[in-house]
């Protein structure tokens, strides 16, 4: 079966680029590969964080914290496979101990639907466009485990069965949510 | 209509699963033709969020003020050279202390042997370290000028500023960098002293003659003999009649290595590049932290070249052996090369 090639969003470094700048900063502690890194993780990590953490200042210190224990890890980086699904996870745990520590302001993953609609996060102040904002409001709008998911899928090039291991999911799980989040946005977006 | 719905939704299913054949992606954008509605879909299931480049550049800047630039060394050591590290760093501590009184702030920066790290200088240079090295910083580094003094082998990649032209001081030569890549290796015990040139421009001077600048070419090297040039059979000998004491060649890259020989060594690889035994005992001593003896009846100036890729010293020492033109004996932390048997 031949595969179409997904995303190519500019932001979005390619598995190579990350295996370089890995090695890089691995090896070289090369500022500049270290800055690439952050640059490629760091608004999605805020925006998949923001699922867990209802504070915008919280989901930027889970992201920083996982950044830094990449650049603490020295050497031991290279033992690291697959550097996307290693860091998405660890954006995730650490969001996820965050929330437990920070009860009052997180979202429950399961329970919760639409507080994320009033979010005064660092992910709105990213928004440049109005029919971005649309779409991005048509996202809030999905319960936060299937946007959570969705996310991922759509902005990391992540396959079903590395989100699936991400989010500690089944494979099927992940199909699933992608498919409510088309079916819910297609009838948001009713323009 | 409602039958377009459902199949434009599941070939949407199919896009973002990466399962979609070209067939049915045709299929797809014909659908989409020119639904407003079904276009926006599509964007909001394909394009990635909208990113402010400057608040990210803002958070990274926050980030990197707080980041620790310290690395966990790794290695194996003796007690006893612990003790003579910790004697050593009691000495340079004091050393230090007493001329910071006089002059400003000097700094250093020591590996032990089997130990490699890379320290990050106050101008924003970064150096890796290779075992057994130590870099001092003049007083007054990064305000009036950039002045080092170092011995052992480091890869630099120095910070451009063509105010302060930075300065290495070594033993047998002295080094003006103009922001560049280069290595530099230059232990006291070891006859020769050798600058790669990866990228940029730097200059040197010997101590014979510190007027003449000698620049160097990227992808060059130069070996400068505190002894003068030997030829194989270790007497000393100047090539073609030449009054100097350097040779510059080219860099060696060789096949599937990411970088150049010289520097292989940053990526935890170790390598023999025609070197002789003399130069094959000391850089295992600086990478494994054991003392390497060389036994009298060995041939010193026997050439080895090799790649080692995170090995055992064991593995590394019996790979050498195999070569016929040697043997070793191994203690604990000590090692002996020697001629071999019959």
């Amino acid at each position: 079966m031949t595969k179409i090639k997904l995303k190519q969003g500019e932001n979005i470094a390619s598995d190579d680029e990350l295996r370089e700048w890995q090695h890089l900063v691995a090896y070289h502690r090369d500022e500049q590969a270290y800055r690439r890194l952050f640059f490629h993780f760091y608004p999605l990590g805020v925006r998949f964080c923001t699922q867990y953490l209802r504070r915008g200042e919280l989901a930027e210190e889970a992201v920083a914290d996982v950044m830094t224990n990449l650049w603490l890890m020295g050497k031991k980086l290279m033992d690291i496979q697959n550097l996307r699904v290693y860091v998405l996870k660890a954006f995730r745990n650490k969001a996820l101990d965050y929330a437990e520590k920070n009860r009052k302001f997180s979202f429950q993953e399961e329970l919760v639907h639409d507080m994320a609609a009033d979010l005064q996060s660092p992910e709105e102040r990213m928004i440049s466009s109005e029919a971005v904002a649309a779409i991005d409001r048509a996202l809030d709008s999905l319960p936060p485990k299937c946007r959570a998911v969705f996310l991922l899928v759509r902005e990391t090039r992540c396959t079903y069965r590395e989100a699936a291991e991400i989010m500690g999911i089944a494979e099927n799980t992940v199909n699933r949510h992608i498919q409510t989040a088309i079916r819910q946005l297609a009838a948001l977006l009713g323009l | 209509m409602e039958q377009d719905e459902n199949r434009f939704e599941a070939l949407l299913g199919k896009f973002m699963a990466g399962t979609i054949m070209p067939g049915e992606h045709l299929e797809m954008m014909d659908l989409i033709g020119n639904d407003d509605r079904k276009q926006a879909l599509y964007e909001a299931c394909t394009g990635s969020g909208p990113v402010d480049q400057q608040s990210v550049e803002a958070a990274f800047e926050r980030h990197w003020q707080q980041l620790p630039s310290r690395v966990h060394p790794a290695g194996r050591y003796f007690v006893w050279r612990r003790v003579v590290a910790a004697a050593a760093v009691l000495l340079v501590l004091g050393l230090v202390v007493f001329q910071s009184i006089y002059r400003g702030n000097p700094q250093t920066f020591i590996t032990q042997v089997g130990e490699r790290k890379s320290v990050i200088l106050p101008d924003g240079s970064t150096v890796r370290l290779n075992g057994g090295s130590m870099l001092v910083l003049d007083g007054g580094f990064n305000q009036a000028n950039r002045r080092i003094t170092f011995r052992g082998e480091g890869y630099f990649q120095i910070e451009k500023d063509a105010k302060r032209p930075f300065t290495i001081v070594t033993e047998g030569t002295t080094i003006n960098v103009l922001g560049t890549v280069f290595n530099l290796r230059a232990y006291e015990e070891e006859d020769k002293i050798e600058t790669a040139l990866i990228s940029g421009r730097v200059e040197f001077t010997l101590p014979a003659n510190p007027a003449k600048k000698i620049p160097l070419q990227p992808g060059k090297k130069v070996s400068v003999y505190k002894e003068g040039i030997r030829d194989s059979s270790g007497t000393a000998a100047l090539t073609g009649g030449a009054t100097e004491n350097y040779i510059v060649s080219d860099i060696t890259l060789s096949p599937g290595q990411p970088m150049a020989n010289e520097t292989l060594w940053t990526a935890d690889k170790l390598v023999f590049d025609g070197d002789n035994l003399v130069l094959v005992a000391s850089k295992l001593e600086k990478w494994y932290g054991v003392e390497v003896k060389i036994a009298n009846g060995a041939n010193r100036e026997k050439k080895f070249s090799a790649i080692f890729p995170h090995m055992e010293l064991d593995t590394v020492l019996q790979a050498l052996a195999r070569t016929g033109s040697l043997r070793f004996s191994r203690s604990g932390e000590s090692v002996t090369l020697d001629a071999p048997t019959d």
